[in-house]
């Protein structure tokens, strides 16, 4: 391809017509499929038409550029939960909320990947107010380390770059000059200043190259209040304990889809820690949103979340993602099973190493298809997982009044504190004596042999018991002499599996 | 077997190294626990640190006495909330750093917290290590002395160290390491005596912290 040369339209590069290939032709499909899409977005939006809209954000490519995305979202999450922008901000809204400070220890470390350092303090200005505005408007919600890259992406699609020397009329807006003194403005003062701050209706900067970066703020905290109090309420309690419970569900919907998997990889019996920043920052954390226009997966799983109306998007996502992923991490699992000192840390170790950094463009692609394709439906075991007033349980059709959104979140608030910090199946009890000490002392063996010792105990015993009810003994014992030979070959990696299996049935001991 | 988790040989990723160390950053949020992290795995303190949200996992294969070790380096959160998951990962933790900034009072009154915390959920014999870090900036608020006093009275060895200016970071994750082998050495030598039988190495400022808590 060295003798082609490219040609830019519409800022895609492509090849030209003298090697008119495949290439060029897939190309303009998908050149000609996005104008199309655009073309309906602008519609909907023109008309009003919501249904439409959610379907095409639900479609491949979400809502394709922030120009787009940002009124999209606005329309999805407006028509789901009225809010009245003005009033909120009267009724309460004045105190510092006590979690001020966290949040700006997270702020300072947002847009770290922006080059231009106006951009950037202007960003973080912009992040900083957005996320005090919404926690002083609803100081029942508690802020979490994560919630300031959700917020991140909401500032980046509301943010506009104008190029230089076109004409804006600033009269109606702050000119906020976001300059060091301008970010540290908002925490050093008793937040007289921000309140003052907080009215204005636009904000902007001037960057380097002279263009001009400027973010609606009303606009912007609509979407961001909307979305919290309808997408965040389980994150946003004193406690972890609600976002634990959602994080169940993924090892469920693995289960439905690959039990071999799902035991395997030991998703029966660890808690599903690993996917915590994921899930808490719809995967804002771990896939650090591109500033520019680019059609980042980040913003795309927004999409769908408003698009779809459910925040079973990142738990589906998330899962599908170990499903794609399973065989590299089944290899990584076996390779590593010796260096790690509980299935906790393995299992952790080895996603950390193989899925969100080892995951592809392509891949999330992929991911993202499968998820808009997917019902989005809950676990059957859910109900007794989530509690009543979880956002997975309460998203209906039509629009929810603000107040019953607030009651819901005073409930499940309620709810939390009489749970208190209960911890999902954690065996938190320091073991009395340390896996790595036993296995210095060659005491670790001893413990293998005991648990083989009862896991034979456990099969003969359920054969003995099968065939006194003369049930089909012969299938049931060849089923069992199976599983002893795939544990030969298995090595040791997973006498636990299926050895307890036998005995956990036979002695009908659940999970506990 | 010589040491902690001694490495099979019929592990693929297997005899680029000898044993397995697996240590537990805390303290509180802000305190600079991924700047020494990362200052120590990758060299560098860059502009774009990112707060940790629950845990996060790295590791760097290290030469303590000829020996290449691997260390299996945890950082945490540090926002209390996610202290329930956090302490699932204690467990067979065999050193912990807890860490506290030195401009800001707060985080080190914070240390008696965590230093309860992890005598609540790690092993007994973990090595704990006190670490007070940005000993660079001039706005400081907890003088070395008071630290010092702090690592007597938990009975822990003390480290200053600044992340930015790469003071003291790569002795912080030697010095643990080599307590930690000390530790396991002497441990063998002791034998199977129970876990109650306090083990006291030569190692400076090491005496073995008591069970309460
Ligand atoms: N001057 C100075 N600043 C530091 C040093 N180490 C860290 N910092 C600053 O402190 C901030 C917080 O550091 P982190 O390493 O992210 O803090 P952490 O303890 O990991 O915090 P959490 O992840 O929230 O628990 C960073 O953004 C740095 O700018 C240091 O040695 N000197
Ligand atoms: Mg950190």
């Amino acid at each position: 391809m060295a003798s082609s040369y490219t040609v830019r339209v519409n800022d895609h590069e492509f090849l030209s017509e003298s090697v008119m290939d495949e290439k060029s032709v897939v190309y303009f499909r998908h050149s000609e499929r996005l104008s199309k899409k655009t073309h309906g977005l602008s519609c909907a939006l023109a008309d009003g038409d919501l249904e439409a809209l959610a379907a095409l954000g639900r479609d491949t490519d979400g809502f394709l550029k922030h120009e787009l995305r940002g009124p999209a979202w606005l329309a999805l999450l407006k028509s789901r939960l009225p809010f009245d922008t003005a009033s909120s901000s009267k009724n309460g809204g004045g105190d510092p909320h006590r979690d001020e400070h966290q949040i700006a220890l997270d702020v300072k470390r947002s847009f770290g990947d922006i080059k231009d350092d106006n951009a950037k303090a202007f960003l973080r200005h912009a992040l900083e107010r957005t996320i005090v505005r919404v926690l002083r408007a609803f100081p029942q919600l508690s802020y979490y380390q994560g919630y300031h890259d959700v917020c991140a992406v909401f500032v980046l699609v509301f943010a506009h770059a104008s190029a230089p020397g076109v004409g804006h009329n600033l009269s109606a807006s702050t000119s906020s000059t976001a300059s060091a003194e301008g970010m540290d403005a908002p925490h050093d003062s008793d937040g007289s200043d921000i309140s003052e701050s907080l009215s204005s209706s636009s904000i902007s900067t001037k960057l380097a190259d002279d263009s001009l970066l400027l973010v609606d703020s009303e606009q912007l905290f609509e979407a961001v209040v909307i979305f919290t109090l309808l997408y965040l309420r389980d994150f946003m309690m004193n406690s972890l304990t609600f976002t634990i419970d959602q994080l169940a569900l993924i090892p469920l919907i693995v289960k439905q889809k690959d039990s071999y998997f799902y035991r395997t990889f030991q998703l029966d019996k660890i808690d599903p820690f690993f996917a915590l920043s994921s899930i808490l920052t719809l995967f804002s954390h771990d896939l650090r949103p591109q500033s520019d226009d680019a059609p980042s997966i980040v913003f795309q799983v927004f999409d769908l979340v408003i698009s779809a109306n459910s925040m079973m998007v990142p738990l589906v996502a998330y899962s599908y993602l170990l499903l794609a992923k399973k065989d590299d991490l089944l290899l990584r699992y076996k390779e590593n099973i010796d260096n790690f000192d509980n299935s906790t840390d393995l299992i952790h170790g080895v996603i950390q190493q193989e899925m969100i950094a080892g995951s592809s463009v392509q891949l999330w692609n992929d991911i993202l298809d499968a998820s808009r394709n997917s019902s989005l439906e809950l676990p059957r075991e859910s109900k007794k997982i989530l509690n009543k007033y979880s956002v997975l349980l309460t998203n209906s059709r039509g629009p929810i009044l603000l107040e019953e959104v607030l009651t819901w979140l005073s409930r499940e608030i309620c709810l939390n504190e009489s749970v208190g910090s209960r911890n999902a199946r954690l065996d938190n009890k320091k073991s009395p004596v340390p896996k790595w000490r036993l296995l210095a002392q060659g005491r670790g063996s001893i413990l293998v042999k005991f648990s083989l010792f009862i896991g034979v105990a456990a099969i003969l015993l359920k054969l003995y018991m099968q065939s006194l009810e003369g049930h089909q003994g012969h299938r049931r014992i060849e089923l069992y002499f199976d599983q002893i030979k795939s544990l030969k070959f298995l090595g040791l990696t997973q006498p636990r599996r299926v050895w307890l299996d036998p005995l956990k049935t036979l002695l009908k001991i659940g999970r506990t | 077997m010589s040491g902690v988790r001694t490495v099979s040989s019929s592990s693929a990723n297997a005899k680029s190294y000898d044993s397995i160390m697996k240590i537990l950053l805390v303290g509180d949020s802000g305190v600079g626990k991924s700047c020494l992290l990362v200052r120590f795995v990758e060299d560098k303190f860059s502009p774009s640190f990112i707060t940790t949200i629950g845990i996060d996992f790295k590791i760097k294969t290290v030469d303590i006495n000829g020996k290449k070790v691997k260390l299996q380096l945890w950082d945490t959160a540090g926002q209390e909330r996610f202290r329930t998951i956090t302490t699932a990962y204690y467990r067979g933790a065999m050193g912990i750093i807890l860490v506290y900034d030195v401009t800001d009072e707060r985080t080190f009154s914070n240390i008696k917290q965590w230093f309860s915390t992890v005598n609540q959920h790690a092993n007994d014999e973990a090595q704990l290590l006190l670490v007070g870090n940005k000993s660079d900036m001039d706005t400081r608020a907890v003088s070395t002395d008071q630290g010092e006093a702090l690592a007597k009275e938990l009975g822990i060895p003390f480290v200053e160290a600044s992340a930015k200016d790469d003071t003291n970071v790569n002795d912080i994750f030697f010095l643990l390491a080599k307590l930690i082998q000390e530790k396991i050495d002497s441990e063998k030598l002791v034998g199977n005596t129970g876990r109650d039988g306090s083990v006291n190495v030569g190692a400076a400022g090491n005496n073995s912290k008591s069970n309460c808590c």
